[in-house]
């Protein structure tokens, strides 16, 4: 069936091997050697900071408050906002730990302080992908053209744009 | 009986200690004995099927109604419901691990996954249900009011309890 989201969707597929990988770094965390959990770890963050977070804060302003709109309930969203202020926070958590790393502490030190923000990042982002394709994706199928949604998908474009590029944050 | 407490945040404290006992585990695996590990899992599992989710089930019965009702949407609580429905799939992965509990690094990836993902999802729920709860039904229903719902919905989970045991 061709739904307006289509394109909201396909970018979520196209972000799942990377929150993927967030677990297989996690799996690696006591087995990789140091060089090679730093260079994943530096990886992974940098794909938390250029493309996770500019996508969920075009979420929060575009579709979040058309959700809501549509659903005639501002609070309707509050709490999908909320998940992302978390991975925001787990991922400043994260990039704490990539400097430690970085300055030479040892990864021994820092693995259960890892492992439990990878996999924490992991199990949040898979939940909340999934809630949005089940709960909020469905209402805008249901009530936005396709060129109303051609229009929304180009500003939360401009948004993670200006993100990505330290305009906007 | 009725209920002392006064907010959702107080119905979510007792809860609390088990959130602790869940990390504890995910820091241990690997470095507790098996048996010792297996004596965590049972607890975990035990307050996950006889504690959280009798409390979850109670919430969509008894609170959601309520917060669908001031906030006139009735979609609002259908995304905490679909957070419930997860944590039954997390108490299923706990039940599964339990049972072939290993040493195997394989196991150990798998159990430190679980517990790790659930130790922050209940943590996440638990902040934004509160947060619900206070910007619909505290700002618009009087607190001795608010009181009696919190009370209704302990004796459902208490009834949810008494059903499994």
């Amino acid at each position: 069936m061709r739904t307006v989201t289509a394109p909201l969707r396909k970018e979520h597929l196209d972000l799942l091997p990377h929150i993927e990988r967030l677990r297989t770094i996690a799996d690696g965390v006591g087995v990789l050697t140091e060089d090679e959990l730093r260079r994943e770890v530096d990886s992974i963050h940098g794909f938390l900071t250029r493309h996770l977070m500019p996508h969920a804060v075009a979420e929060d302003r575009v579709l979040y408050p058309k959700v809501a709109e549509l659903m005639g309930a501002p609070r309707a969203t509050a709490t999908m906002s909320h998940d992302h202020v978390e991975v925001v926070r787990l991922a400043e958590e994260l990039g704490e730990l990539r400097v430690e790393l970085a300055e030479g502490r040892r990864p021994a030190e820092v693995e259960l302080d890892l492992r439990r923000v990878l996999y924490g990042l992991y199990a949040l982002v898979r939940v909340h992908f999934a809630e949005e394709e089940e709960i909020y994706l469905p209402i805008l199928d249901e009530r936005l053209s396709p060129e109303e949604a051609d229009e929304l998908f180009g500003s939360m474009e401009l948004v993670a744009k200006a993100v990505r590029q330290g305009l906007m944050r | 009986m009725t209920t002392t407490k006064q907010t959702l945040h107080d119905e979510h404290a007792e809860f609390v200690p088990y959130l602790d006992l869940i990390r504890k585990a995910a820091d241990g695996v690997g470095e507790f004995p098996p048996g010792a590990m297996r004596a965590m899992l049972d607890e975990i599992h035990e307050f996950l099927s006889h504690k959280l989710i009798p409390h979850a089930v109670a919430e969509g019965r008894v609170l959601y109604p309520v917060v669908r009702q001031v906030s006139g949407t009735p979609e609002v609580t259908v995304r905490m419901n679909r957070c419930h429905v997860e944590l039954g799939r997390f108490a299923d992965e706990v039940a599964r691990l339990r049972g072939s509990l290993g040493t195997s690094p394989r196991q150990e990836q798998e159990l430190r996954r679980v517990l790790y993902g659930l130790h922050t999802v209940v943590r996440v729920h638990f902040e934004e249900e509160e947060d619900l709860y206070s910007s619909t039904v505290e700002s618009t229903i009087p607190p001795e009011t608010a009181r009696k719902i919190l009370g209704s919905m302990e004796q459902a989970a208490r009834e949810l309890r008494e059903l499994y045991e």
